[in-house]
């Protein structure tokens, strides 16, 4: 970070330095808090948006800031906690709600210190540009203390505005301007805004050892596992434990697929991750309906909707006891050295000195012939499915379809971009129909399970039950005979796999 | 987006005050507020300190640009002011120019409403093609009346003219103003106010007066005073009003 000009170290010796021509009105220097808040994914940065919420006695001032512009989009007392899209104020609702869908809202960095506002003002004492100078400390980092200058410029006074970000700039104060300035400042400091996300982006390339890129890409799963435990322990929001379990999957995946460790080696870890998988499964399956409930409302006639709201109120019972209970066993000293001991594992796998004859091999030859081997099972499993086949014989295509697709996501970026793009578009497309088709009879099945005992025989919710038990066969049947036209669409991509994949040397 | 427009044709009713301050509260309510000084005589300008224009507007009328670059943010967040602009006082003529002469203002509000959630017109004492520009573009009109038989008088021409335009269903709502309880036709009038008046009435107050002179809408230096509390109860009537006119024409559709 920029060393602090000596003006801004003492702020009233920086109001001293002002062009004696400005009009100043200064305002009383105030005590202030702010938090910064976010998704974990950090949602709104990454549409260009902060909410930055001040504390103060009535009720908090949120501001919702356009970061690229450096303005006010939005602003609002609420004495509410940002938590939740649909508990937002409405004036936050509408825009927020599809950038956050079902992810709750975190504070990400907390400002305390005191502020001193300013105003500019011409003759006629209008106001044209208004300054606050913030000094304070923030909890992240202890050393040194924050500074920052918003300069908020007013709508139709732009050039009184960009005059006085002239004065700054020519002052040294250029870098301290800003409202983003908090975020930019954690990045200074070790932490990046925007750091989380679970997509997947590798660097090794096509003659990387095989093994090296097994370990950049079980290393970055277990990294993703980690930095989503705490939100999954205390139940912060149900992505937390998706991007859990999904990471989980992969690492699965990973192991059975990239065959560079001896199977004994690892087949503790094999266990215990599919222990993770298991015991993350009830709290998944609540939260799954819990997200999906409106649709199931949507499903059934208006007057017969009211009536499931016992059945709503028992899954996010039983939700709050499955969470509970999670917590428990991801706080046990199993998991944790899960973790630990996978991690202990992989540092002594990067020396190198006990890789395979498959482990040395280069990568790209070792991606092509699994990913070739795979398409040929998704086909072979595929075409022998027709319209009598029983529903396991979908659920297994399933599981080849997905093992296709975690391969061609590990693994994209060593061949062309927007080919790689359409295969993975397909194998999405399929996997999409394939798990509607299996998640609407599992989820009929839990919730008739679920709804055991809650109304009685004749009653308006046993009616609303049943009508939603029809309405999901019937959604299941429309999935079925979707199969066909997307399993044609997979099968019609063979010679971009075959020009692709096939003919490239995976070593045994 | 709501544009009320603050209308009466007799001059020295509370136009003015009443389109600042309830455009004032409007924005520390959180909604996204422009006031439009349509008054050459620019008062509402005046009170927020921007200086009225001398002739831009018009190139805007023509079409030459956008209203959105003439706007100027006042010293309160949320509250935008499109100033007066002294070459408006021959808009009429202006107006004359275009195919459809009373539909230009509201052709010029609808960009706007993206930006705002509520319009106020702060429009001049007349009647003329303005007026009935505003009578065609606005949500709905409040208008601003002293309590005696004159105005009451007046209140009736603009129903009349409204009428002969077919613009009768444009929802008309007096606010009493200006209300001194000293005064027996004050009281007489309060007691039988006009149809569709609204219960909250502005009494007469020098604090009022003083806007003027703080150049500020009333809230800021005469907070928990009984004007600013009849604004504000004023200003919730009118919520509740637009909320359920709102209503009313979805229910239509």
């Amino acid at each position: 970070m920029n060393a602090l000009p000596d003006a801004l170290a003492d702020p009233d010796q920086l109001l001293e330095s002002m062009p004696a021509s400005w009009r100043l009105h200064i305002g009383h220097k105030e005590h202030c808090s702010a938090t910064w808040y976010d998704s974990f994914d950090w949602r709104l940065f990454q549409a260009g948006l902060g909410l930055r919420v001040e504390a103060s006695v009535e009720a908090g001032n949120w501001y919702l800031l356009d970061l690229k512009d450096d303005t006010l989009l939005a602003q609002l007392k609420s004495s509410q906690q940002p938590g939740f899209a649909n508990e937002l104020p409405e004036l936050l609702r509408s825009r927020l709600g599809p950038l956050l869908e079902m992810r709750t809202l975190l504070p990400r960095l907390h400002f305390h210190g005191h502020r001193q506002p300013l105003a500019i003002l011409n003759k006629e004492d209008k106001t044209l540009v208004r300054l606050e100078l913030w000094r304070g400390e923030s909890r992240l980092v202890e050393s040194r203390p924050a500074i920052f200058v918003h300069l908020q410029g007013l709508k139709g006074y732009e050039k009184a505005a960009a005059r006085v970000r002239h004065w700054c700039e020519r002052q040294g104060l250029g870098h301290l301007i800003g409202q983003t300035q908090p975020l930019i400042w954690l990045q200074d400091h070790g932490q990046r805004a925007g750091d989380y996300s679970a997509k997947l982006n590798f660097d090794f390339q096509a003659d990387t050892p095989a093994a090296e890129a097994a370990m950049e890409i079980l290393g970055f799963l277990l990294w993703v596992m980690r930095a989503n435990m705490q939100g999954t322990s205390q139940g912060l929001d149900s992505e937390f434990l998706h991007d859990l379990r999904v990471a989980v999957r992969r690492t699965r995946s990973a192991l059975s697929q990239i065959k560079v460790f001896e199977p004994e080696a690892i087949a503790g870890f094999r266990k215990g991750f599919g222990w993770l998988g298991q015991i993350t499964g009830p709290t998944r399956d609540l939260d799954v309906h819990l997200l999906e409930f409106p649709q199931y409302l949507a499903l059934l006639p208006a007057e017969h909707q009211e009536a499931l709201e016992p059945l709503r109120a028992r899954i996010a019972e039983r939700q709050r006891l499955a969470q509970a209970a999670l917590a428990k066993e991801l706080a046990t000293t199993e998991c944790q050295g899960l973790f630990n001991d996978w991690d202990e594992f992989l540092q002594a796998q990067t020396s190198g000195r006990n890789w395979s004859k498959r482990g040395l091999q280069p990568v790209s030859e070792l991606a092509s012939g699994r990913i070739w081997r795979s398409y040929l099972q998704v086909c072979k499993d595929g075409e022998a499915i027709d319209d009598q086949s029983p529903a396991e014989a979908l659920h297994e295509l399933r599981k080849d379809c997905k093992k296709l697709r975690y391969l061609l996501e590990f693994f994209q970026h060593l061949y062309p971009q927007d080919r790689m793009r359409e295969l993975i578009r397909h194998t999405k497309t399929m996997l999409d129909t394939l798990g509607r088709f299996q998640d609407l009879e599992v989820q009929a099945n839990s919730l008739h399970s679920l709804s055991e005992g809650l109304f009685t025989q004749g009653s308006p919710g046993q009616q609303a039950e049943q009508l939603l038990m029809e309405a999901l066969a019937n959604e299941q049947a429309k999935e079925r005979t979707l199969f066909a036209s997307r399993l044609a669409d997979l099968l019609s991509q063979k010679s971009v796999y075959k020009k692709l994949f096939a003919n490239r040397k995976e070593g045994r | 987006m709501k544009i009320i427009g603050i209308y009466n044709i007799k001059g020295g009713v509370g136009k003015t005050a009443t389109a600042v301050n309830l455009g004032y509260i409007s924005s520390q309510a959180g909604l996204r507020t422009l006031v439009w000084d349509l008054d050459p005589q620019g008062a509402a300008s005046f009170y927020f300190r921007i200086k009225p224009r001398l002739k831009g507007q018009k190139k805007l009328l023509r079409g030459k640009g956008d209203l959105d670059s003439a706007i100027k943010a006042t010293d309160y967040p949320g509250l935008d002011l499109l100033p007066a602009d002294f070459g408006l006082r021959n808009l009429d003529l202006l107006f004359e120019e275009f195919k459809h002469p009373t539909l230009q203002l509201l052709a010029l509000l609808k960009p706007l409403s993206e930006n705002y959630d509520r319009i106020y017109l702060d429009c001049p004492p007349s009647i003329s093609l303005l007026s009935e520009n505003v009578f065609r573009a606005v949500t709905a009109l409040v208008v601003p009346t002293i309590p005696t038989v004159l105005s009451l008088r007046t209140l009736a021409q603009i129903q009349a003219f409204l009428e002969e335009h077919k613009l009768e269903r444009l929802p008309v709502w007096p606010l009493l103003s200006m209300v001194d309880r000293r005064k027996r036709m004050h009281l007489e009038v309060l007691a039988k106010p006009p149809e569709h008046s609204f219960s909250n009435s502005i009494p007469y107050n020098s604090a009022i007066e003083l806007m003027g002179e703080h150049r500020q809408p009333l809230l800021l230096y005469a907070k928990n005073s009984q004007p600013a509390n009849a604004y504000e109860s004023l200003w919730q009537e009118l919520e509740l009003r637009l909320s359920e006119t709102g209503k009313k024409q979805k229910g239509k559709k």
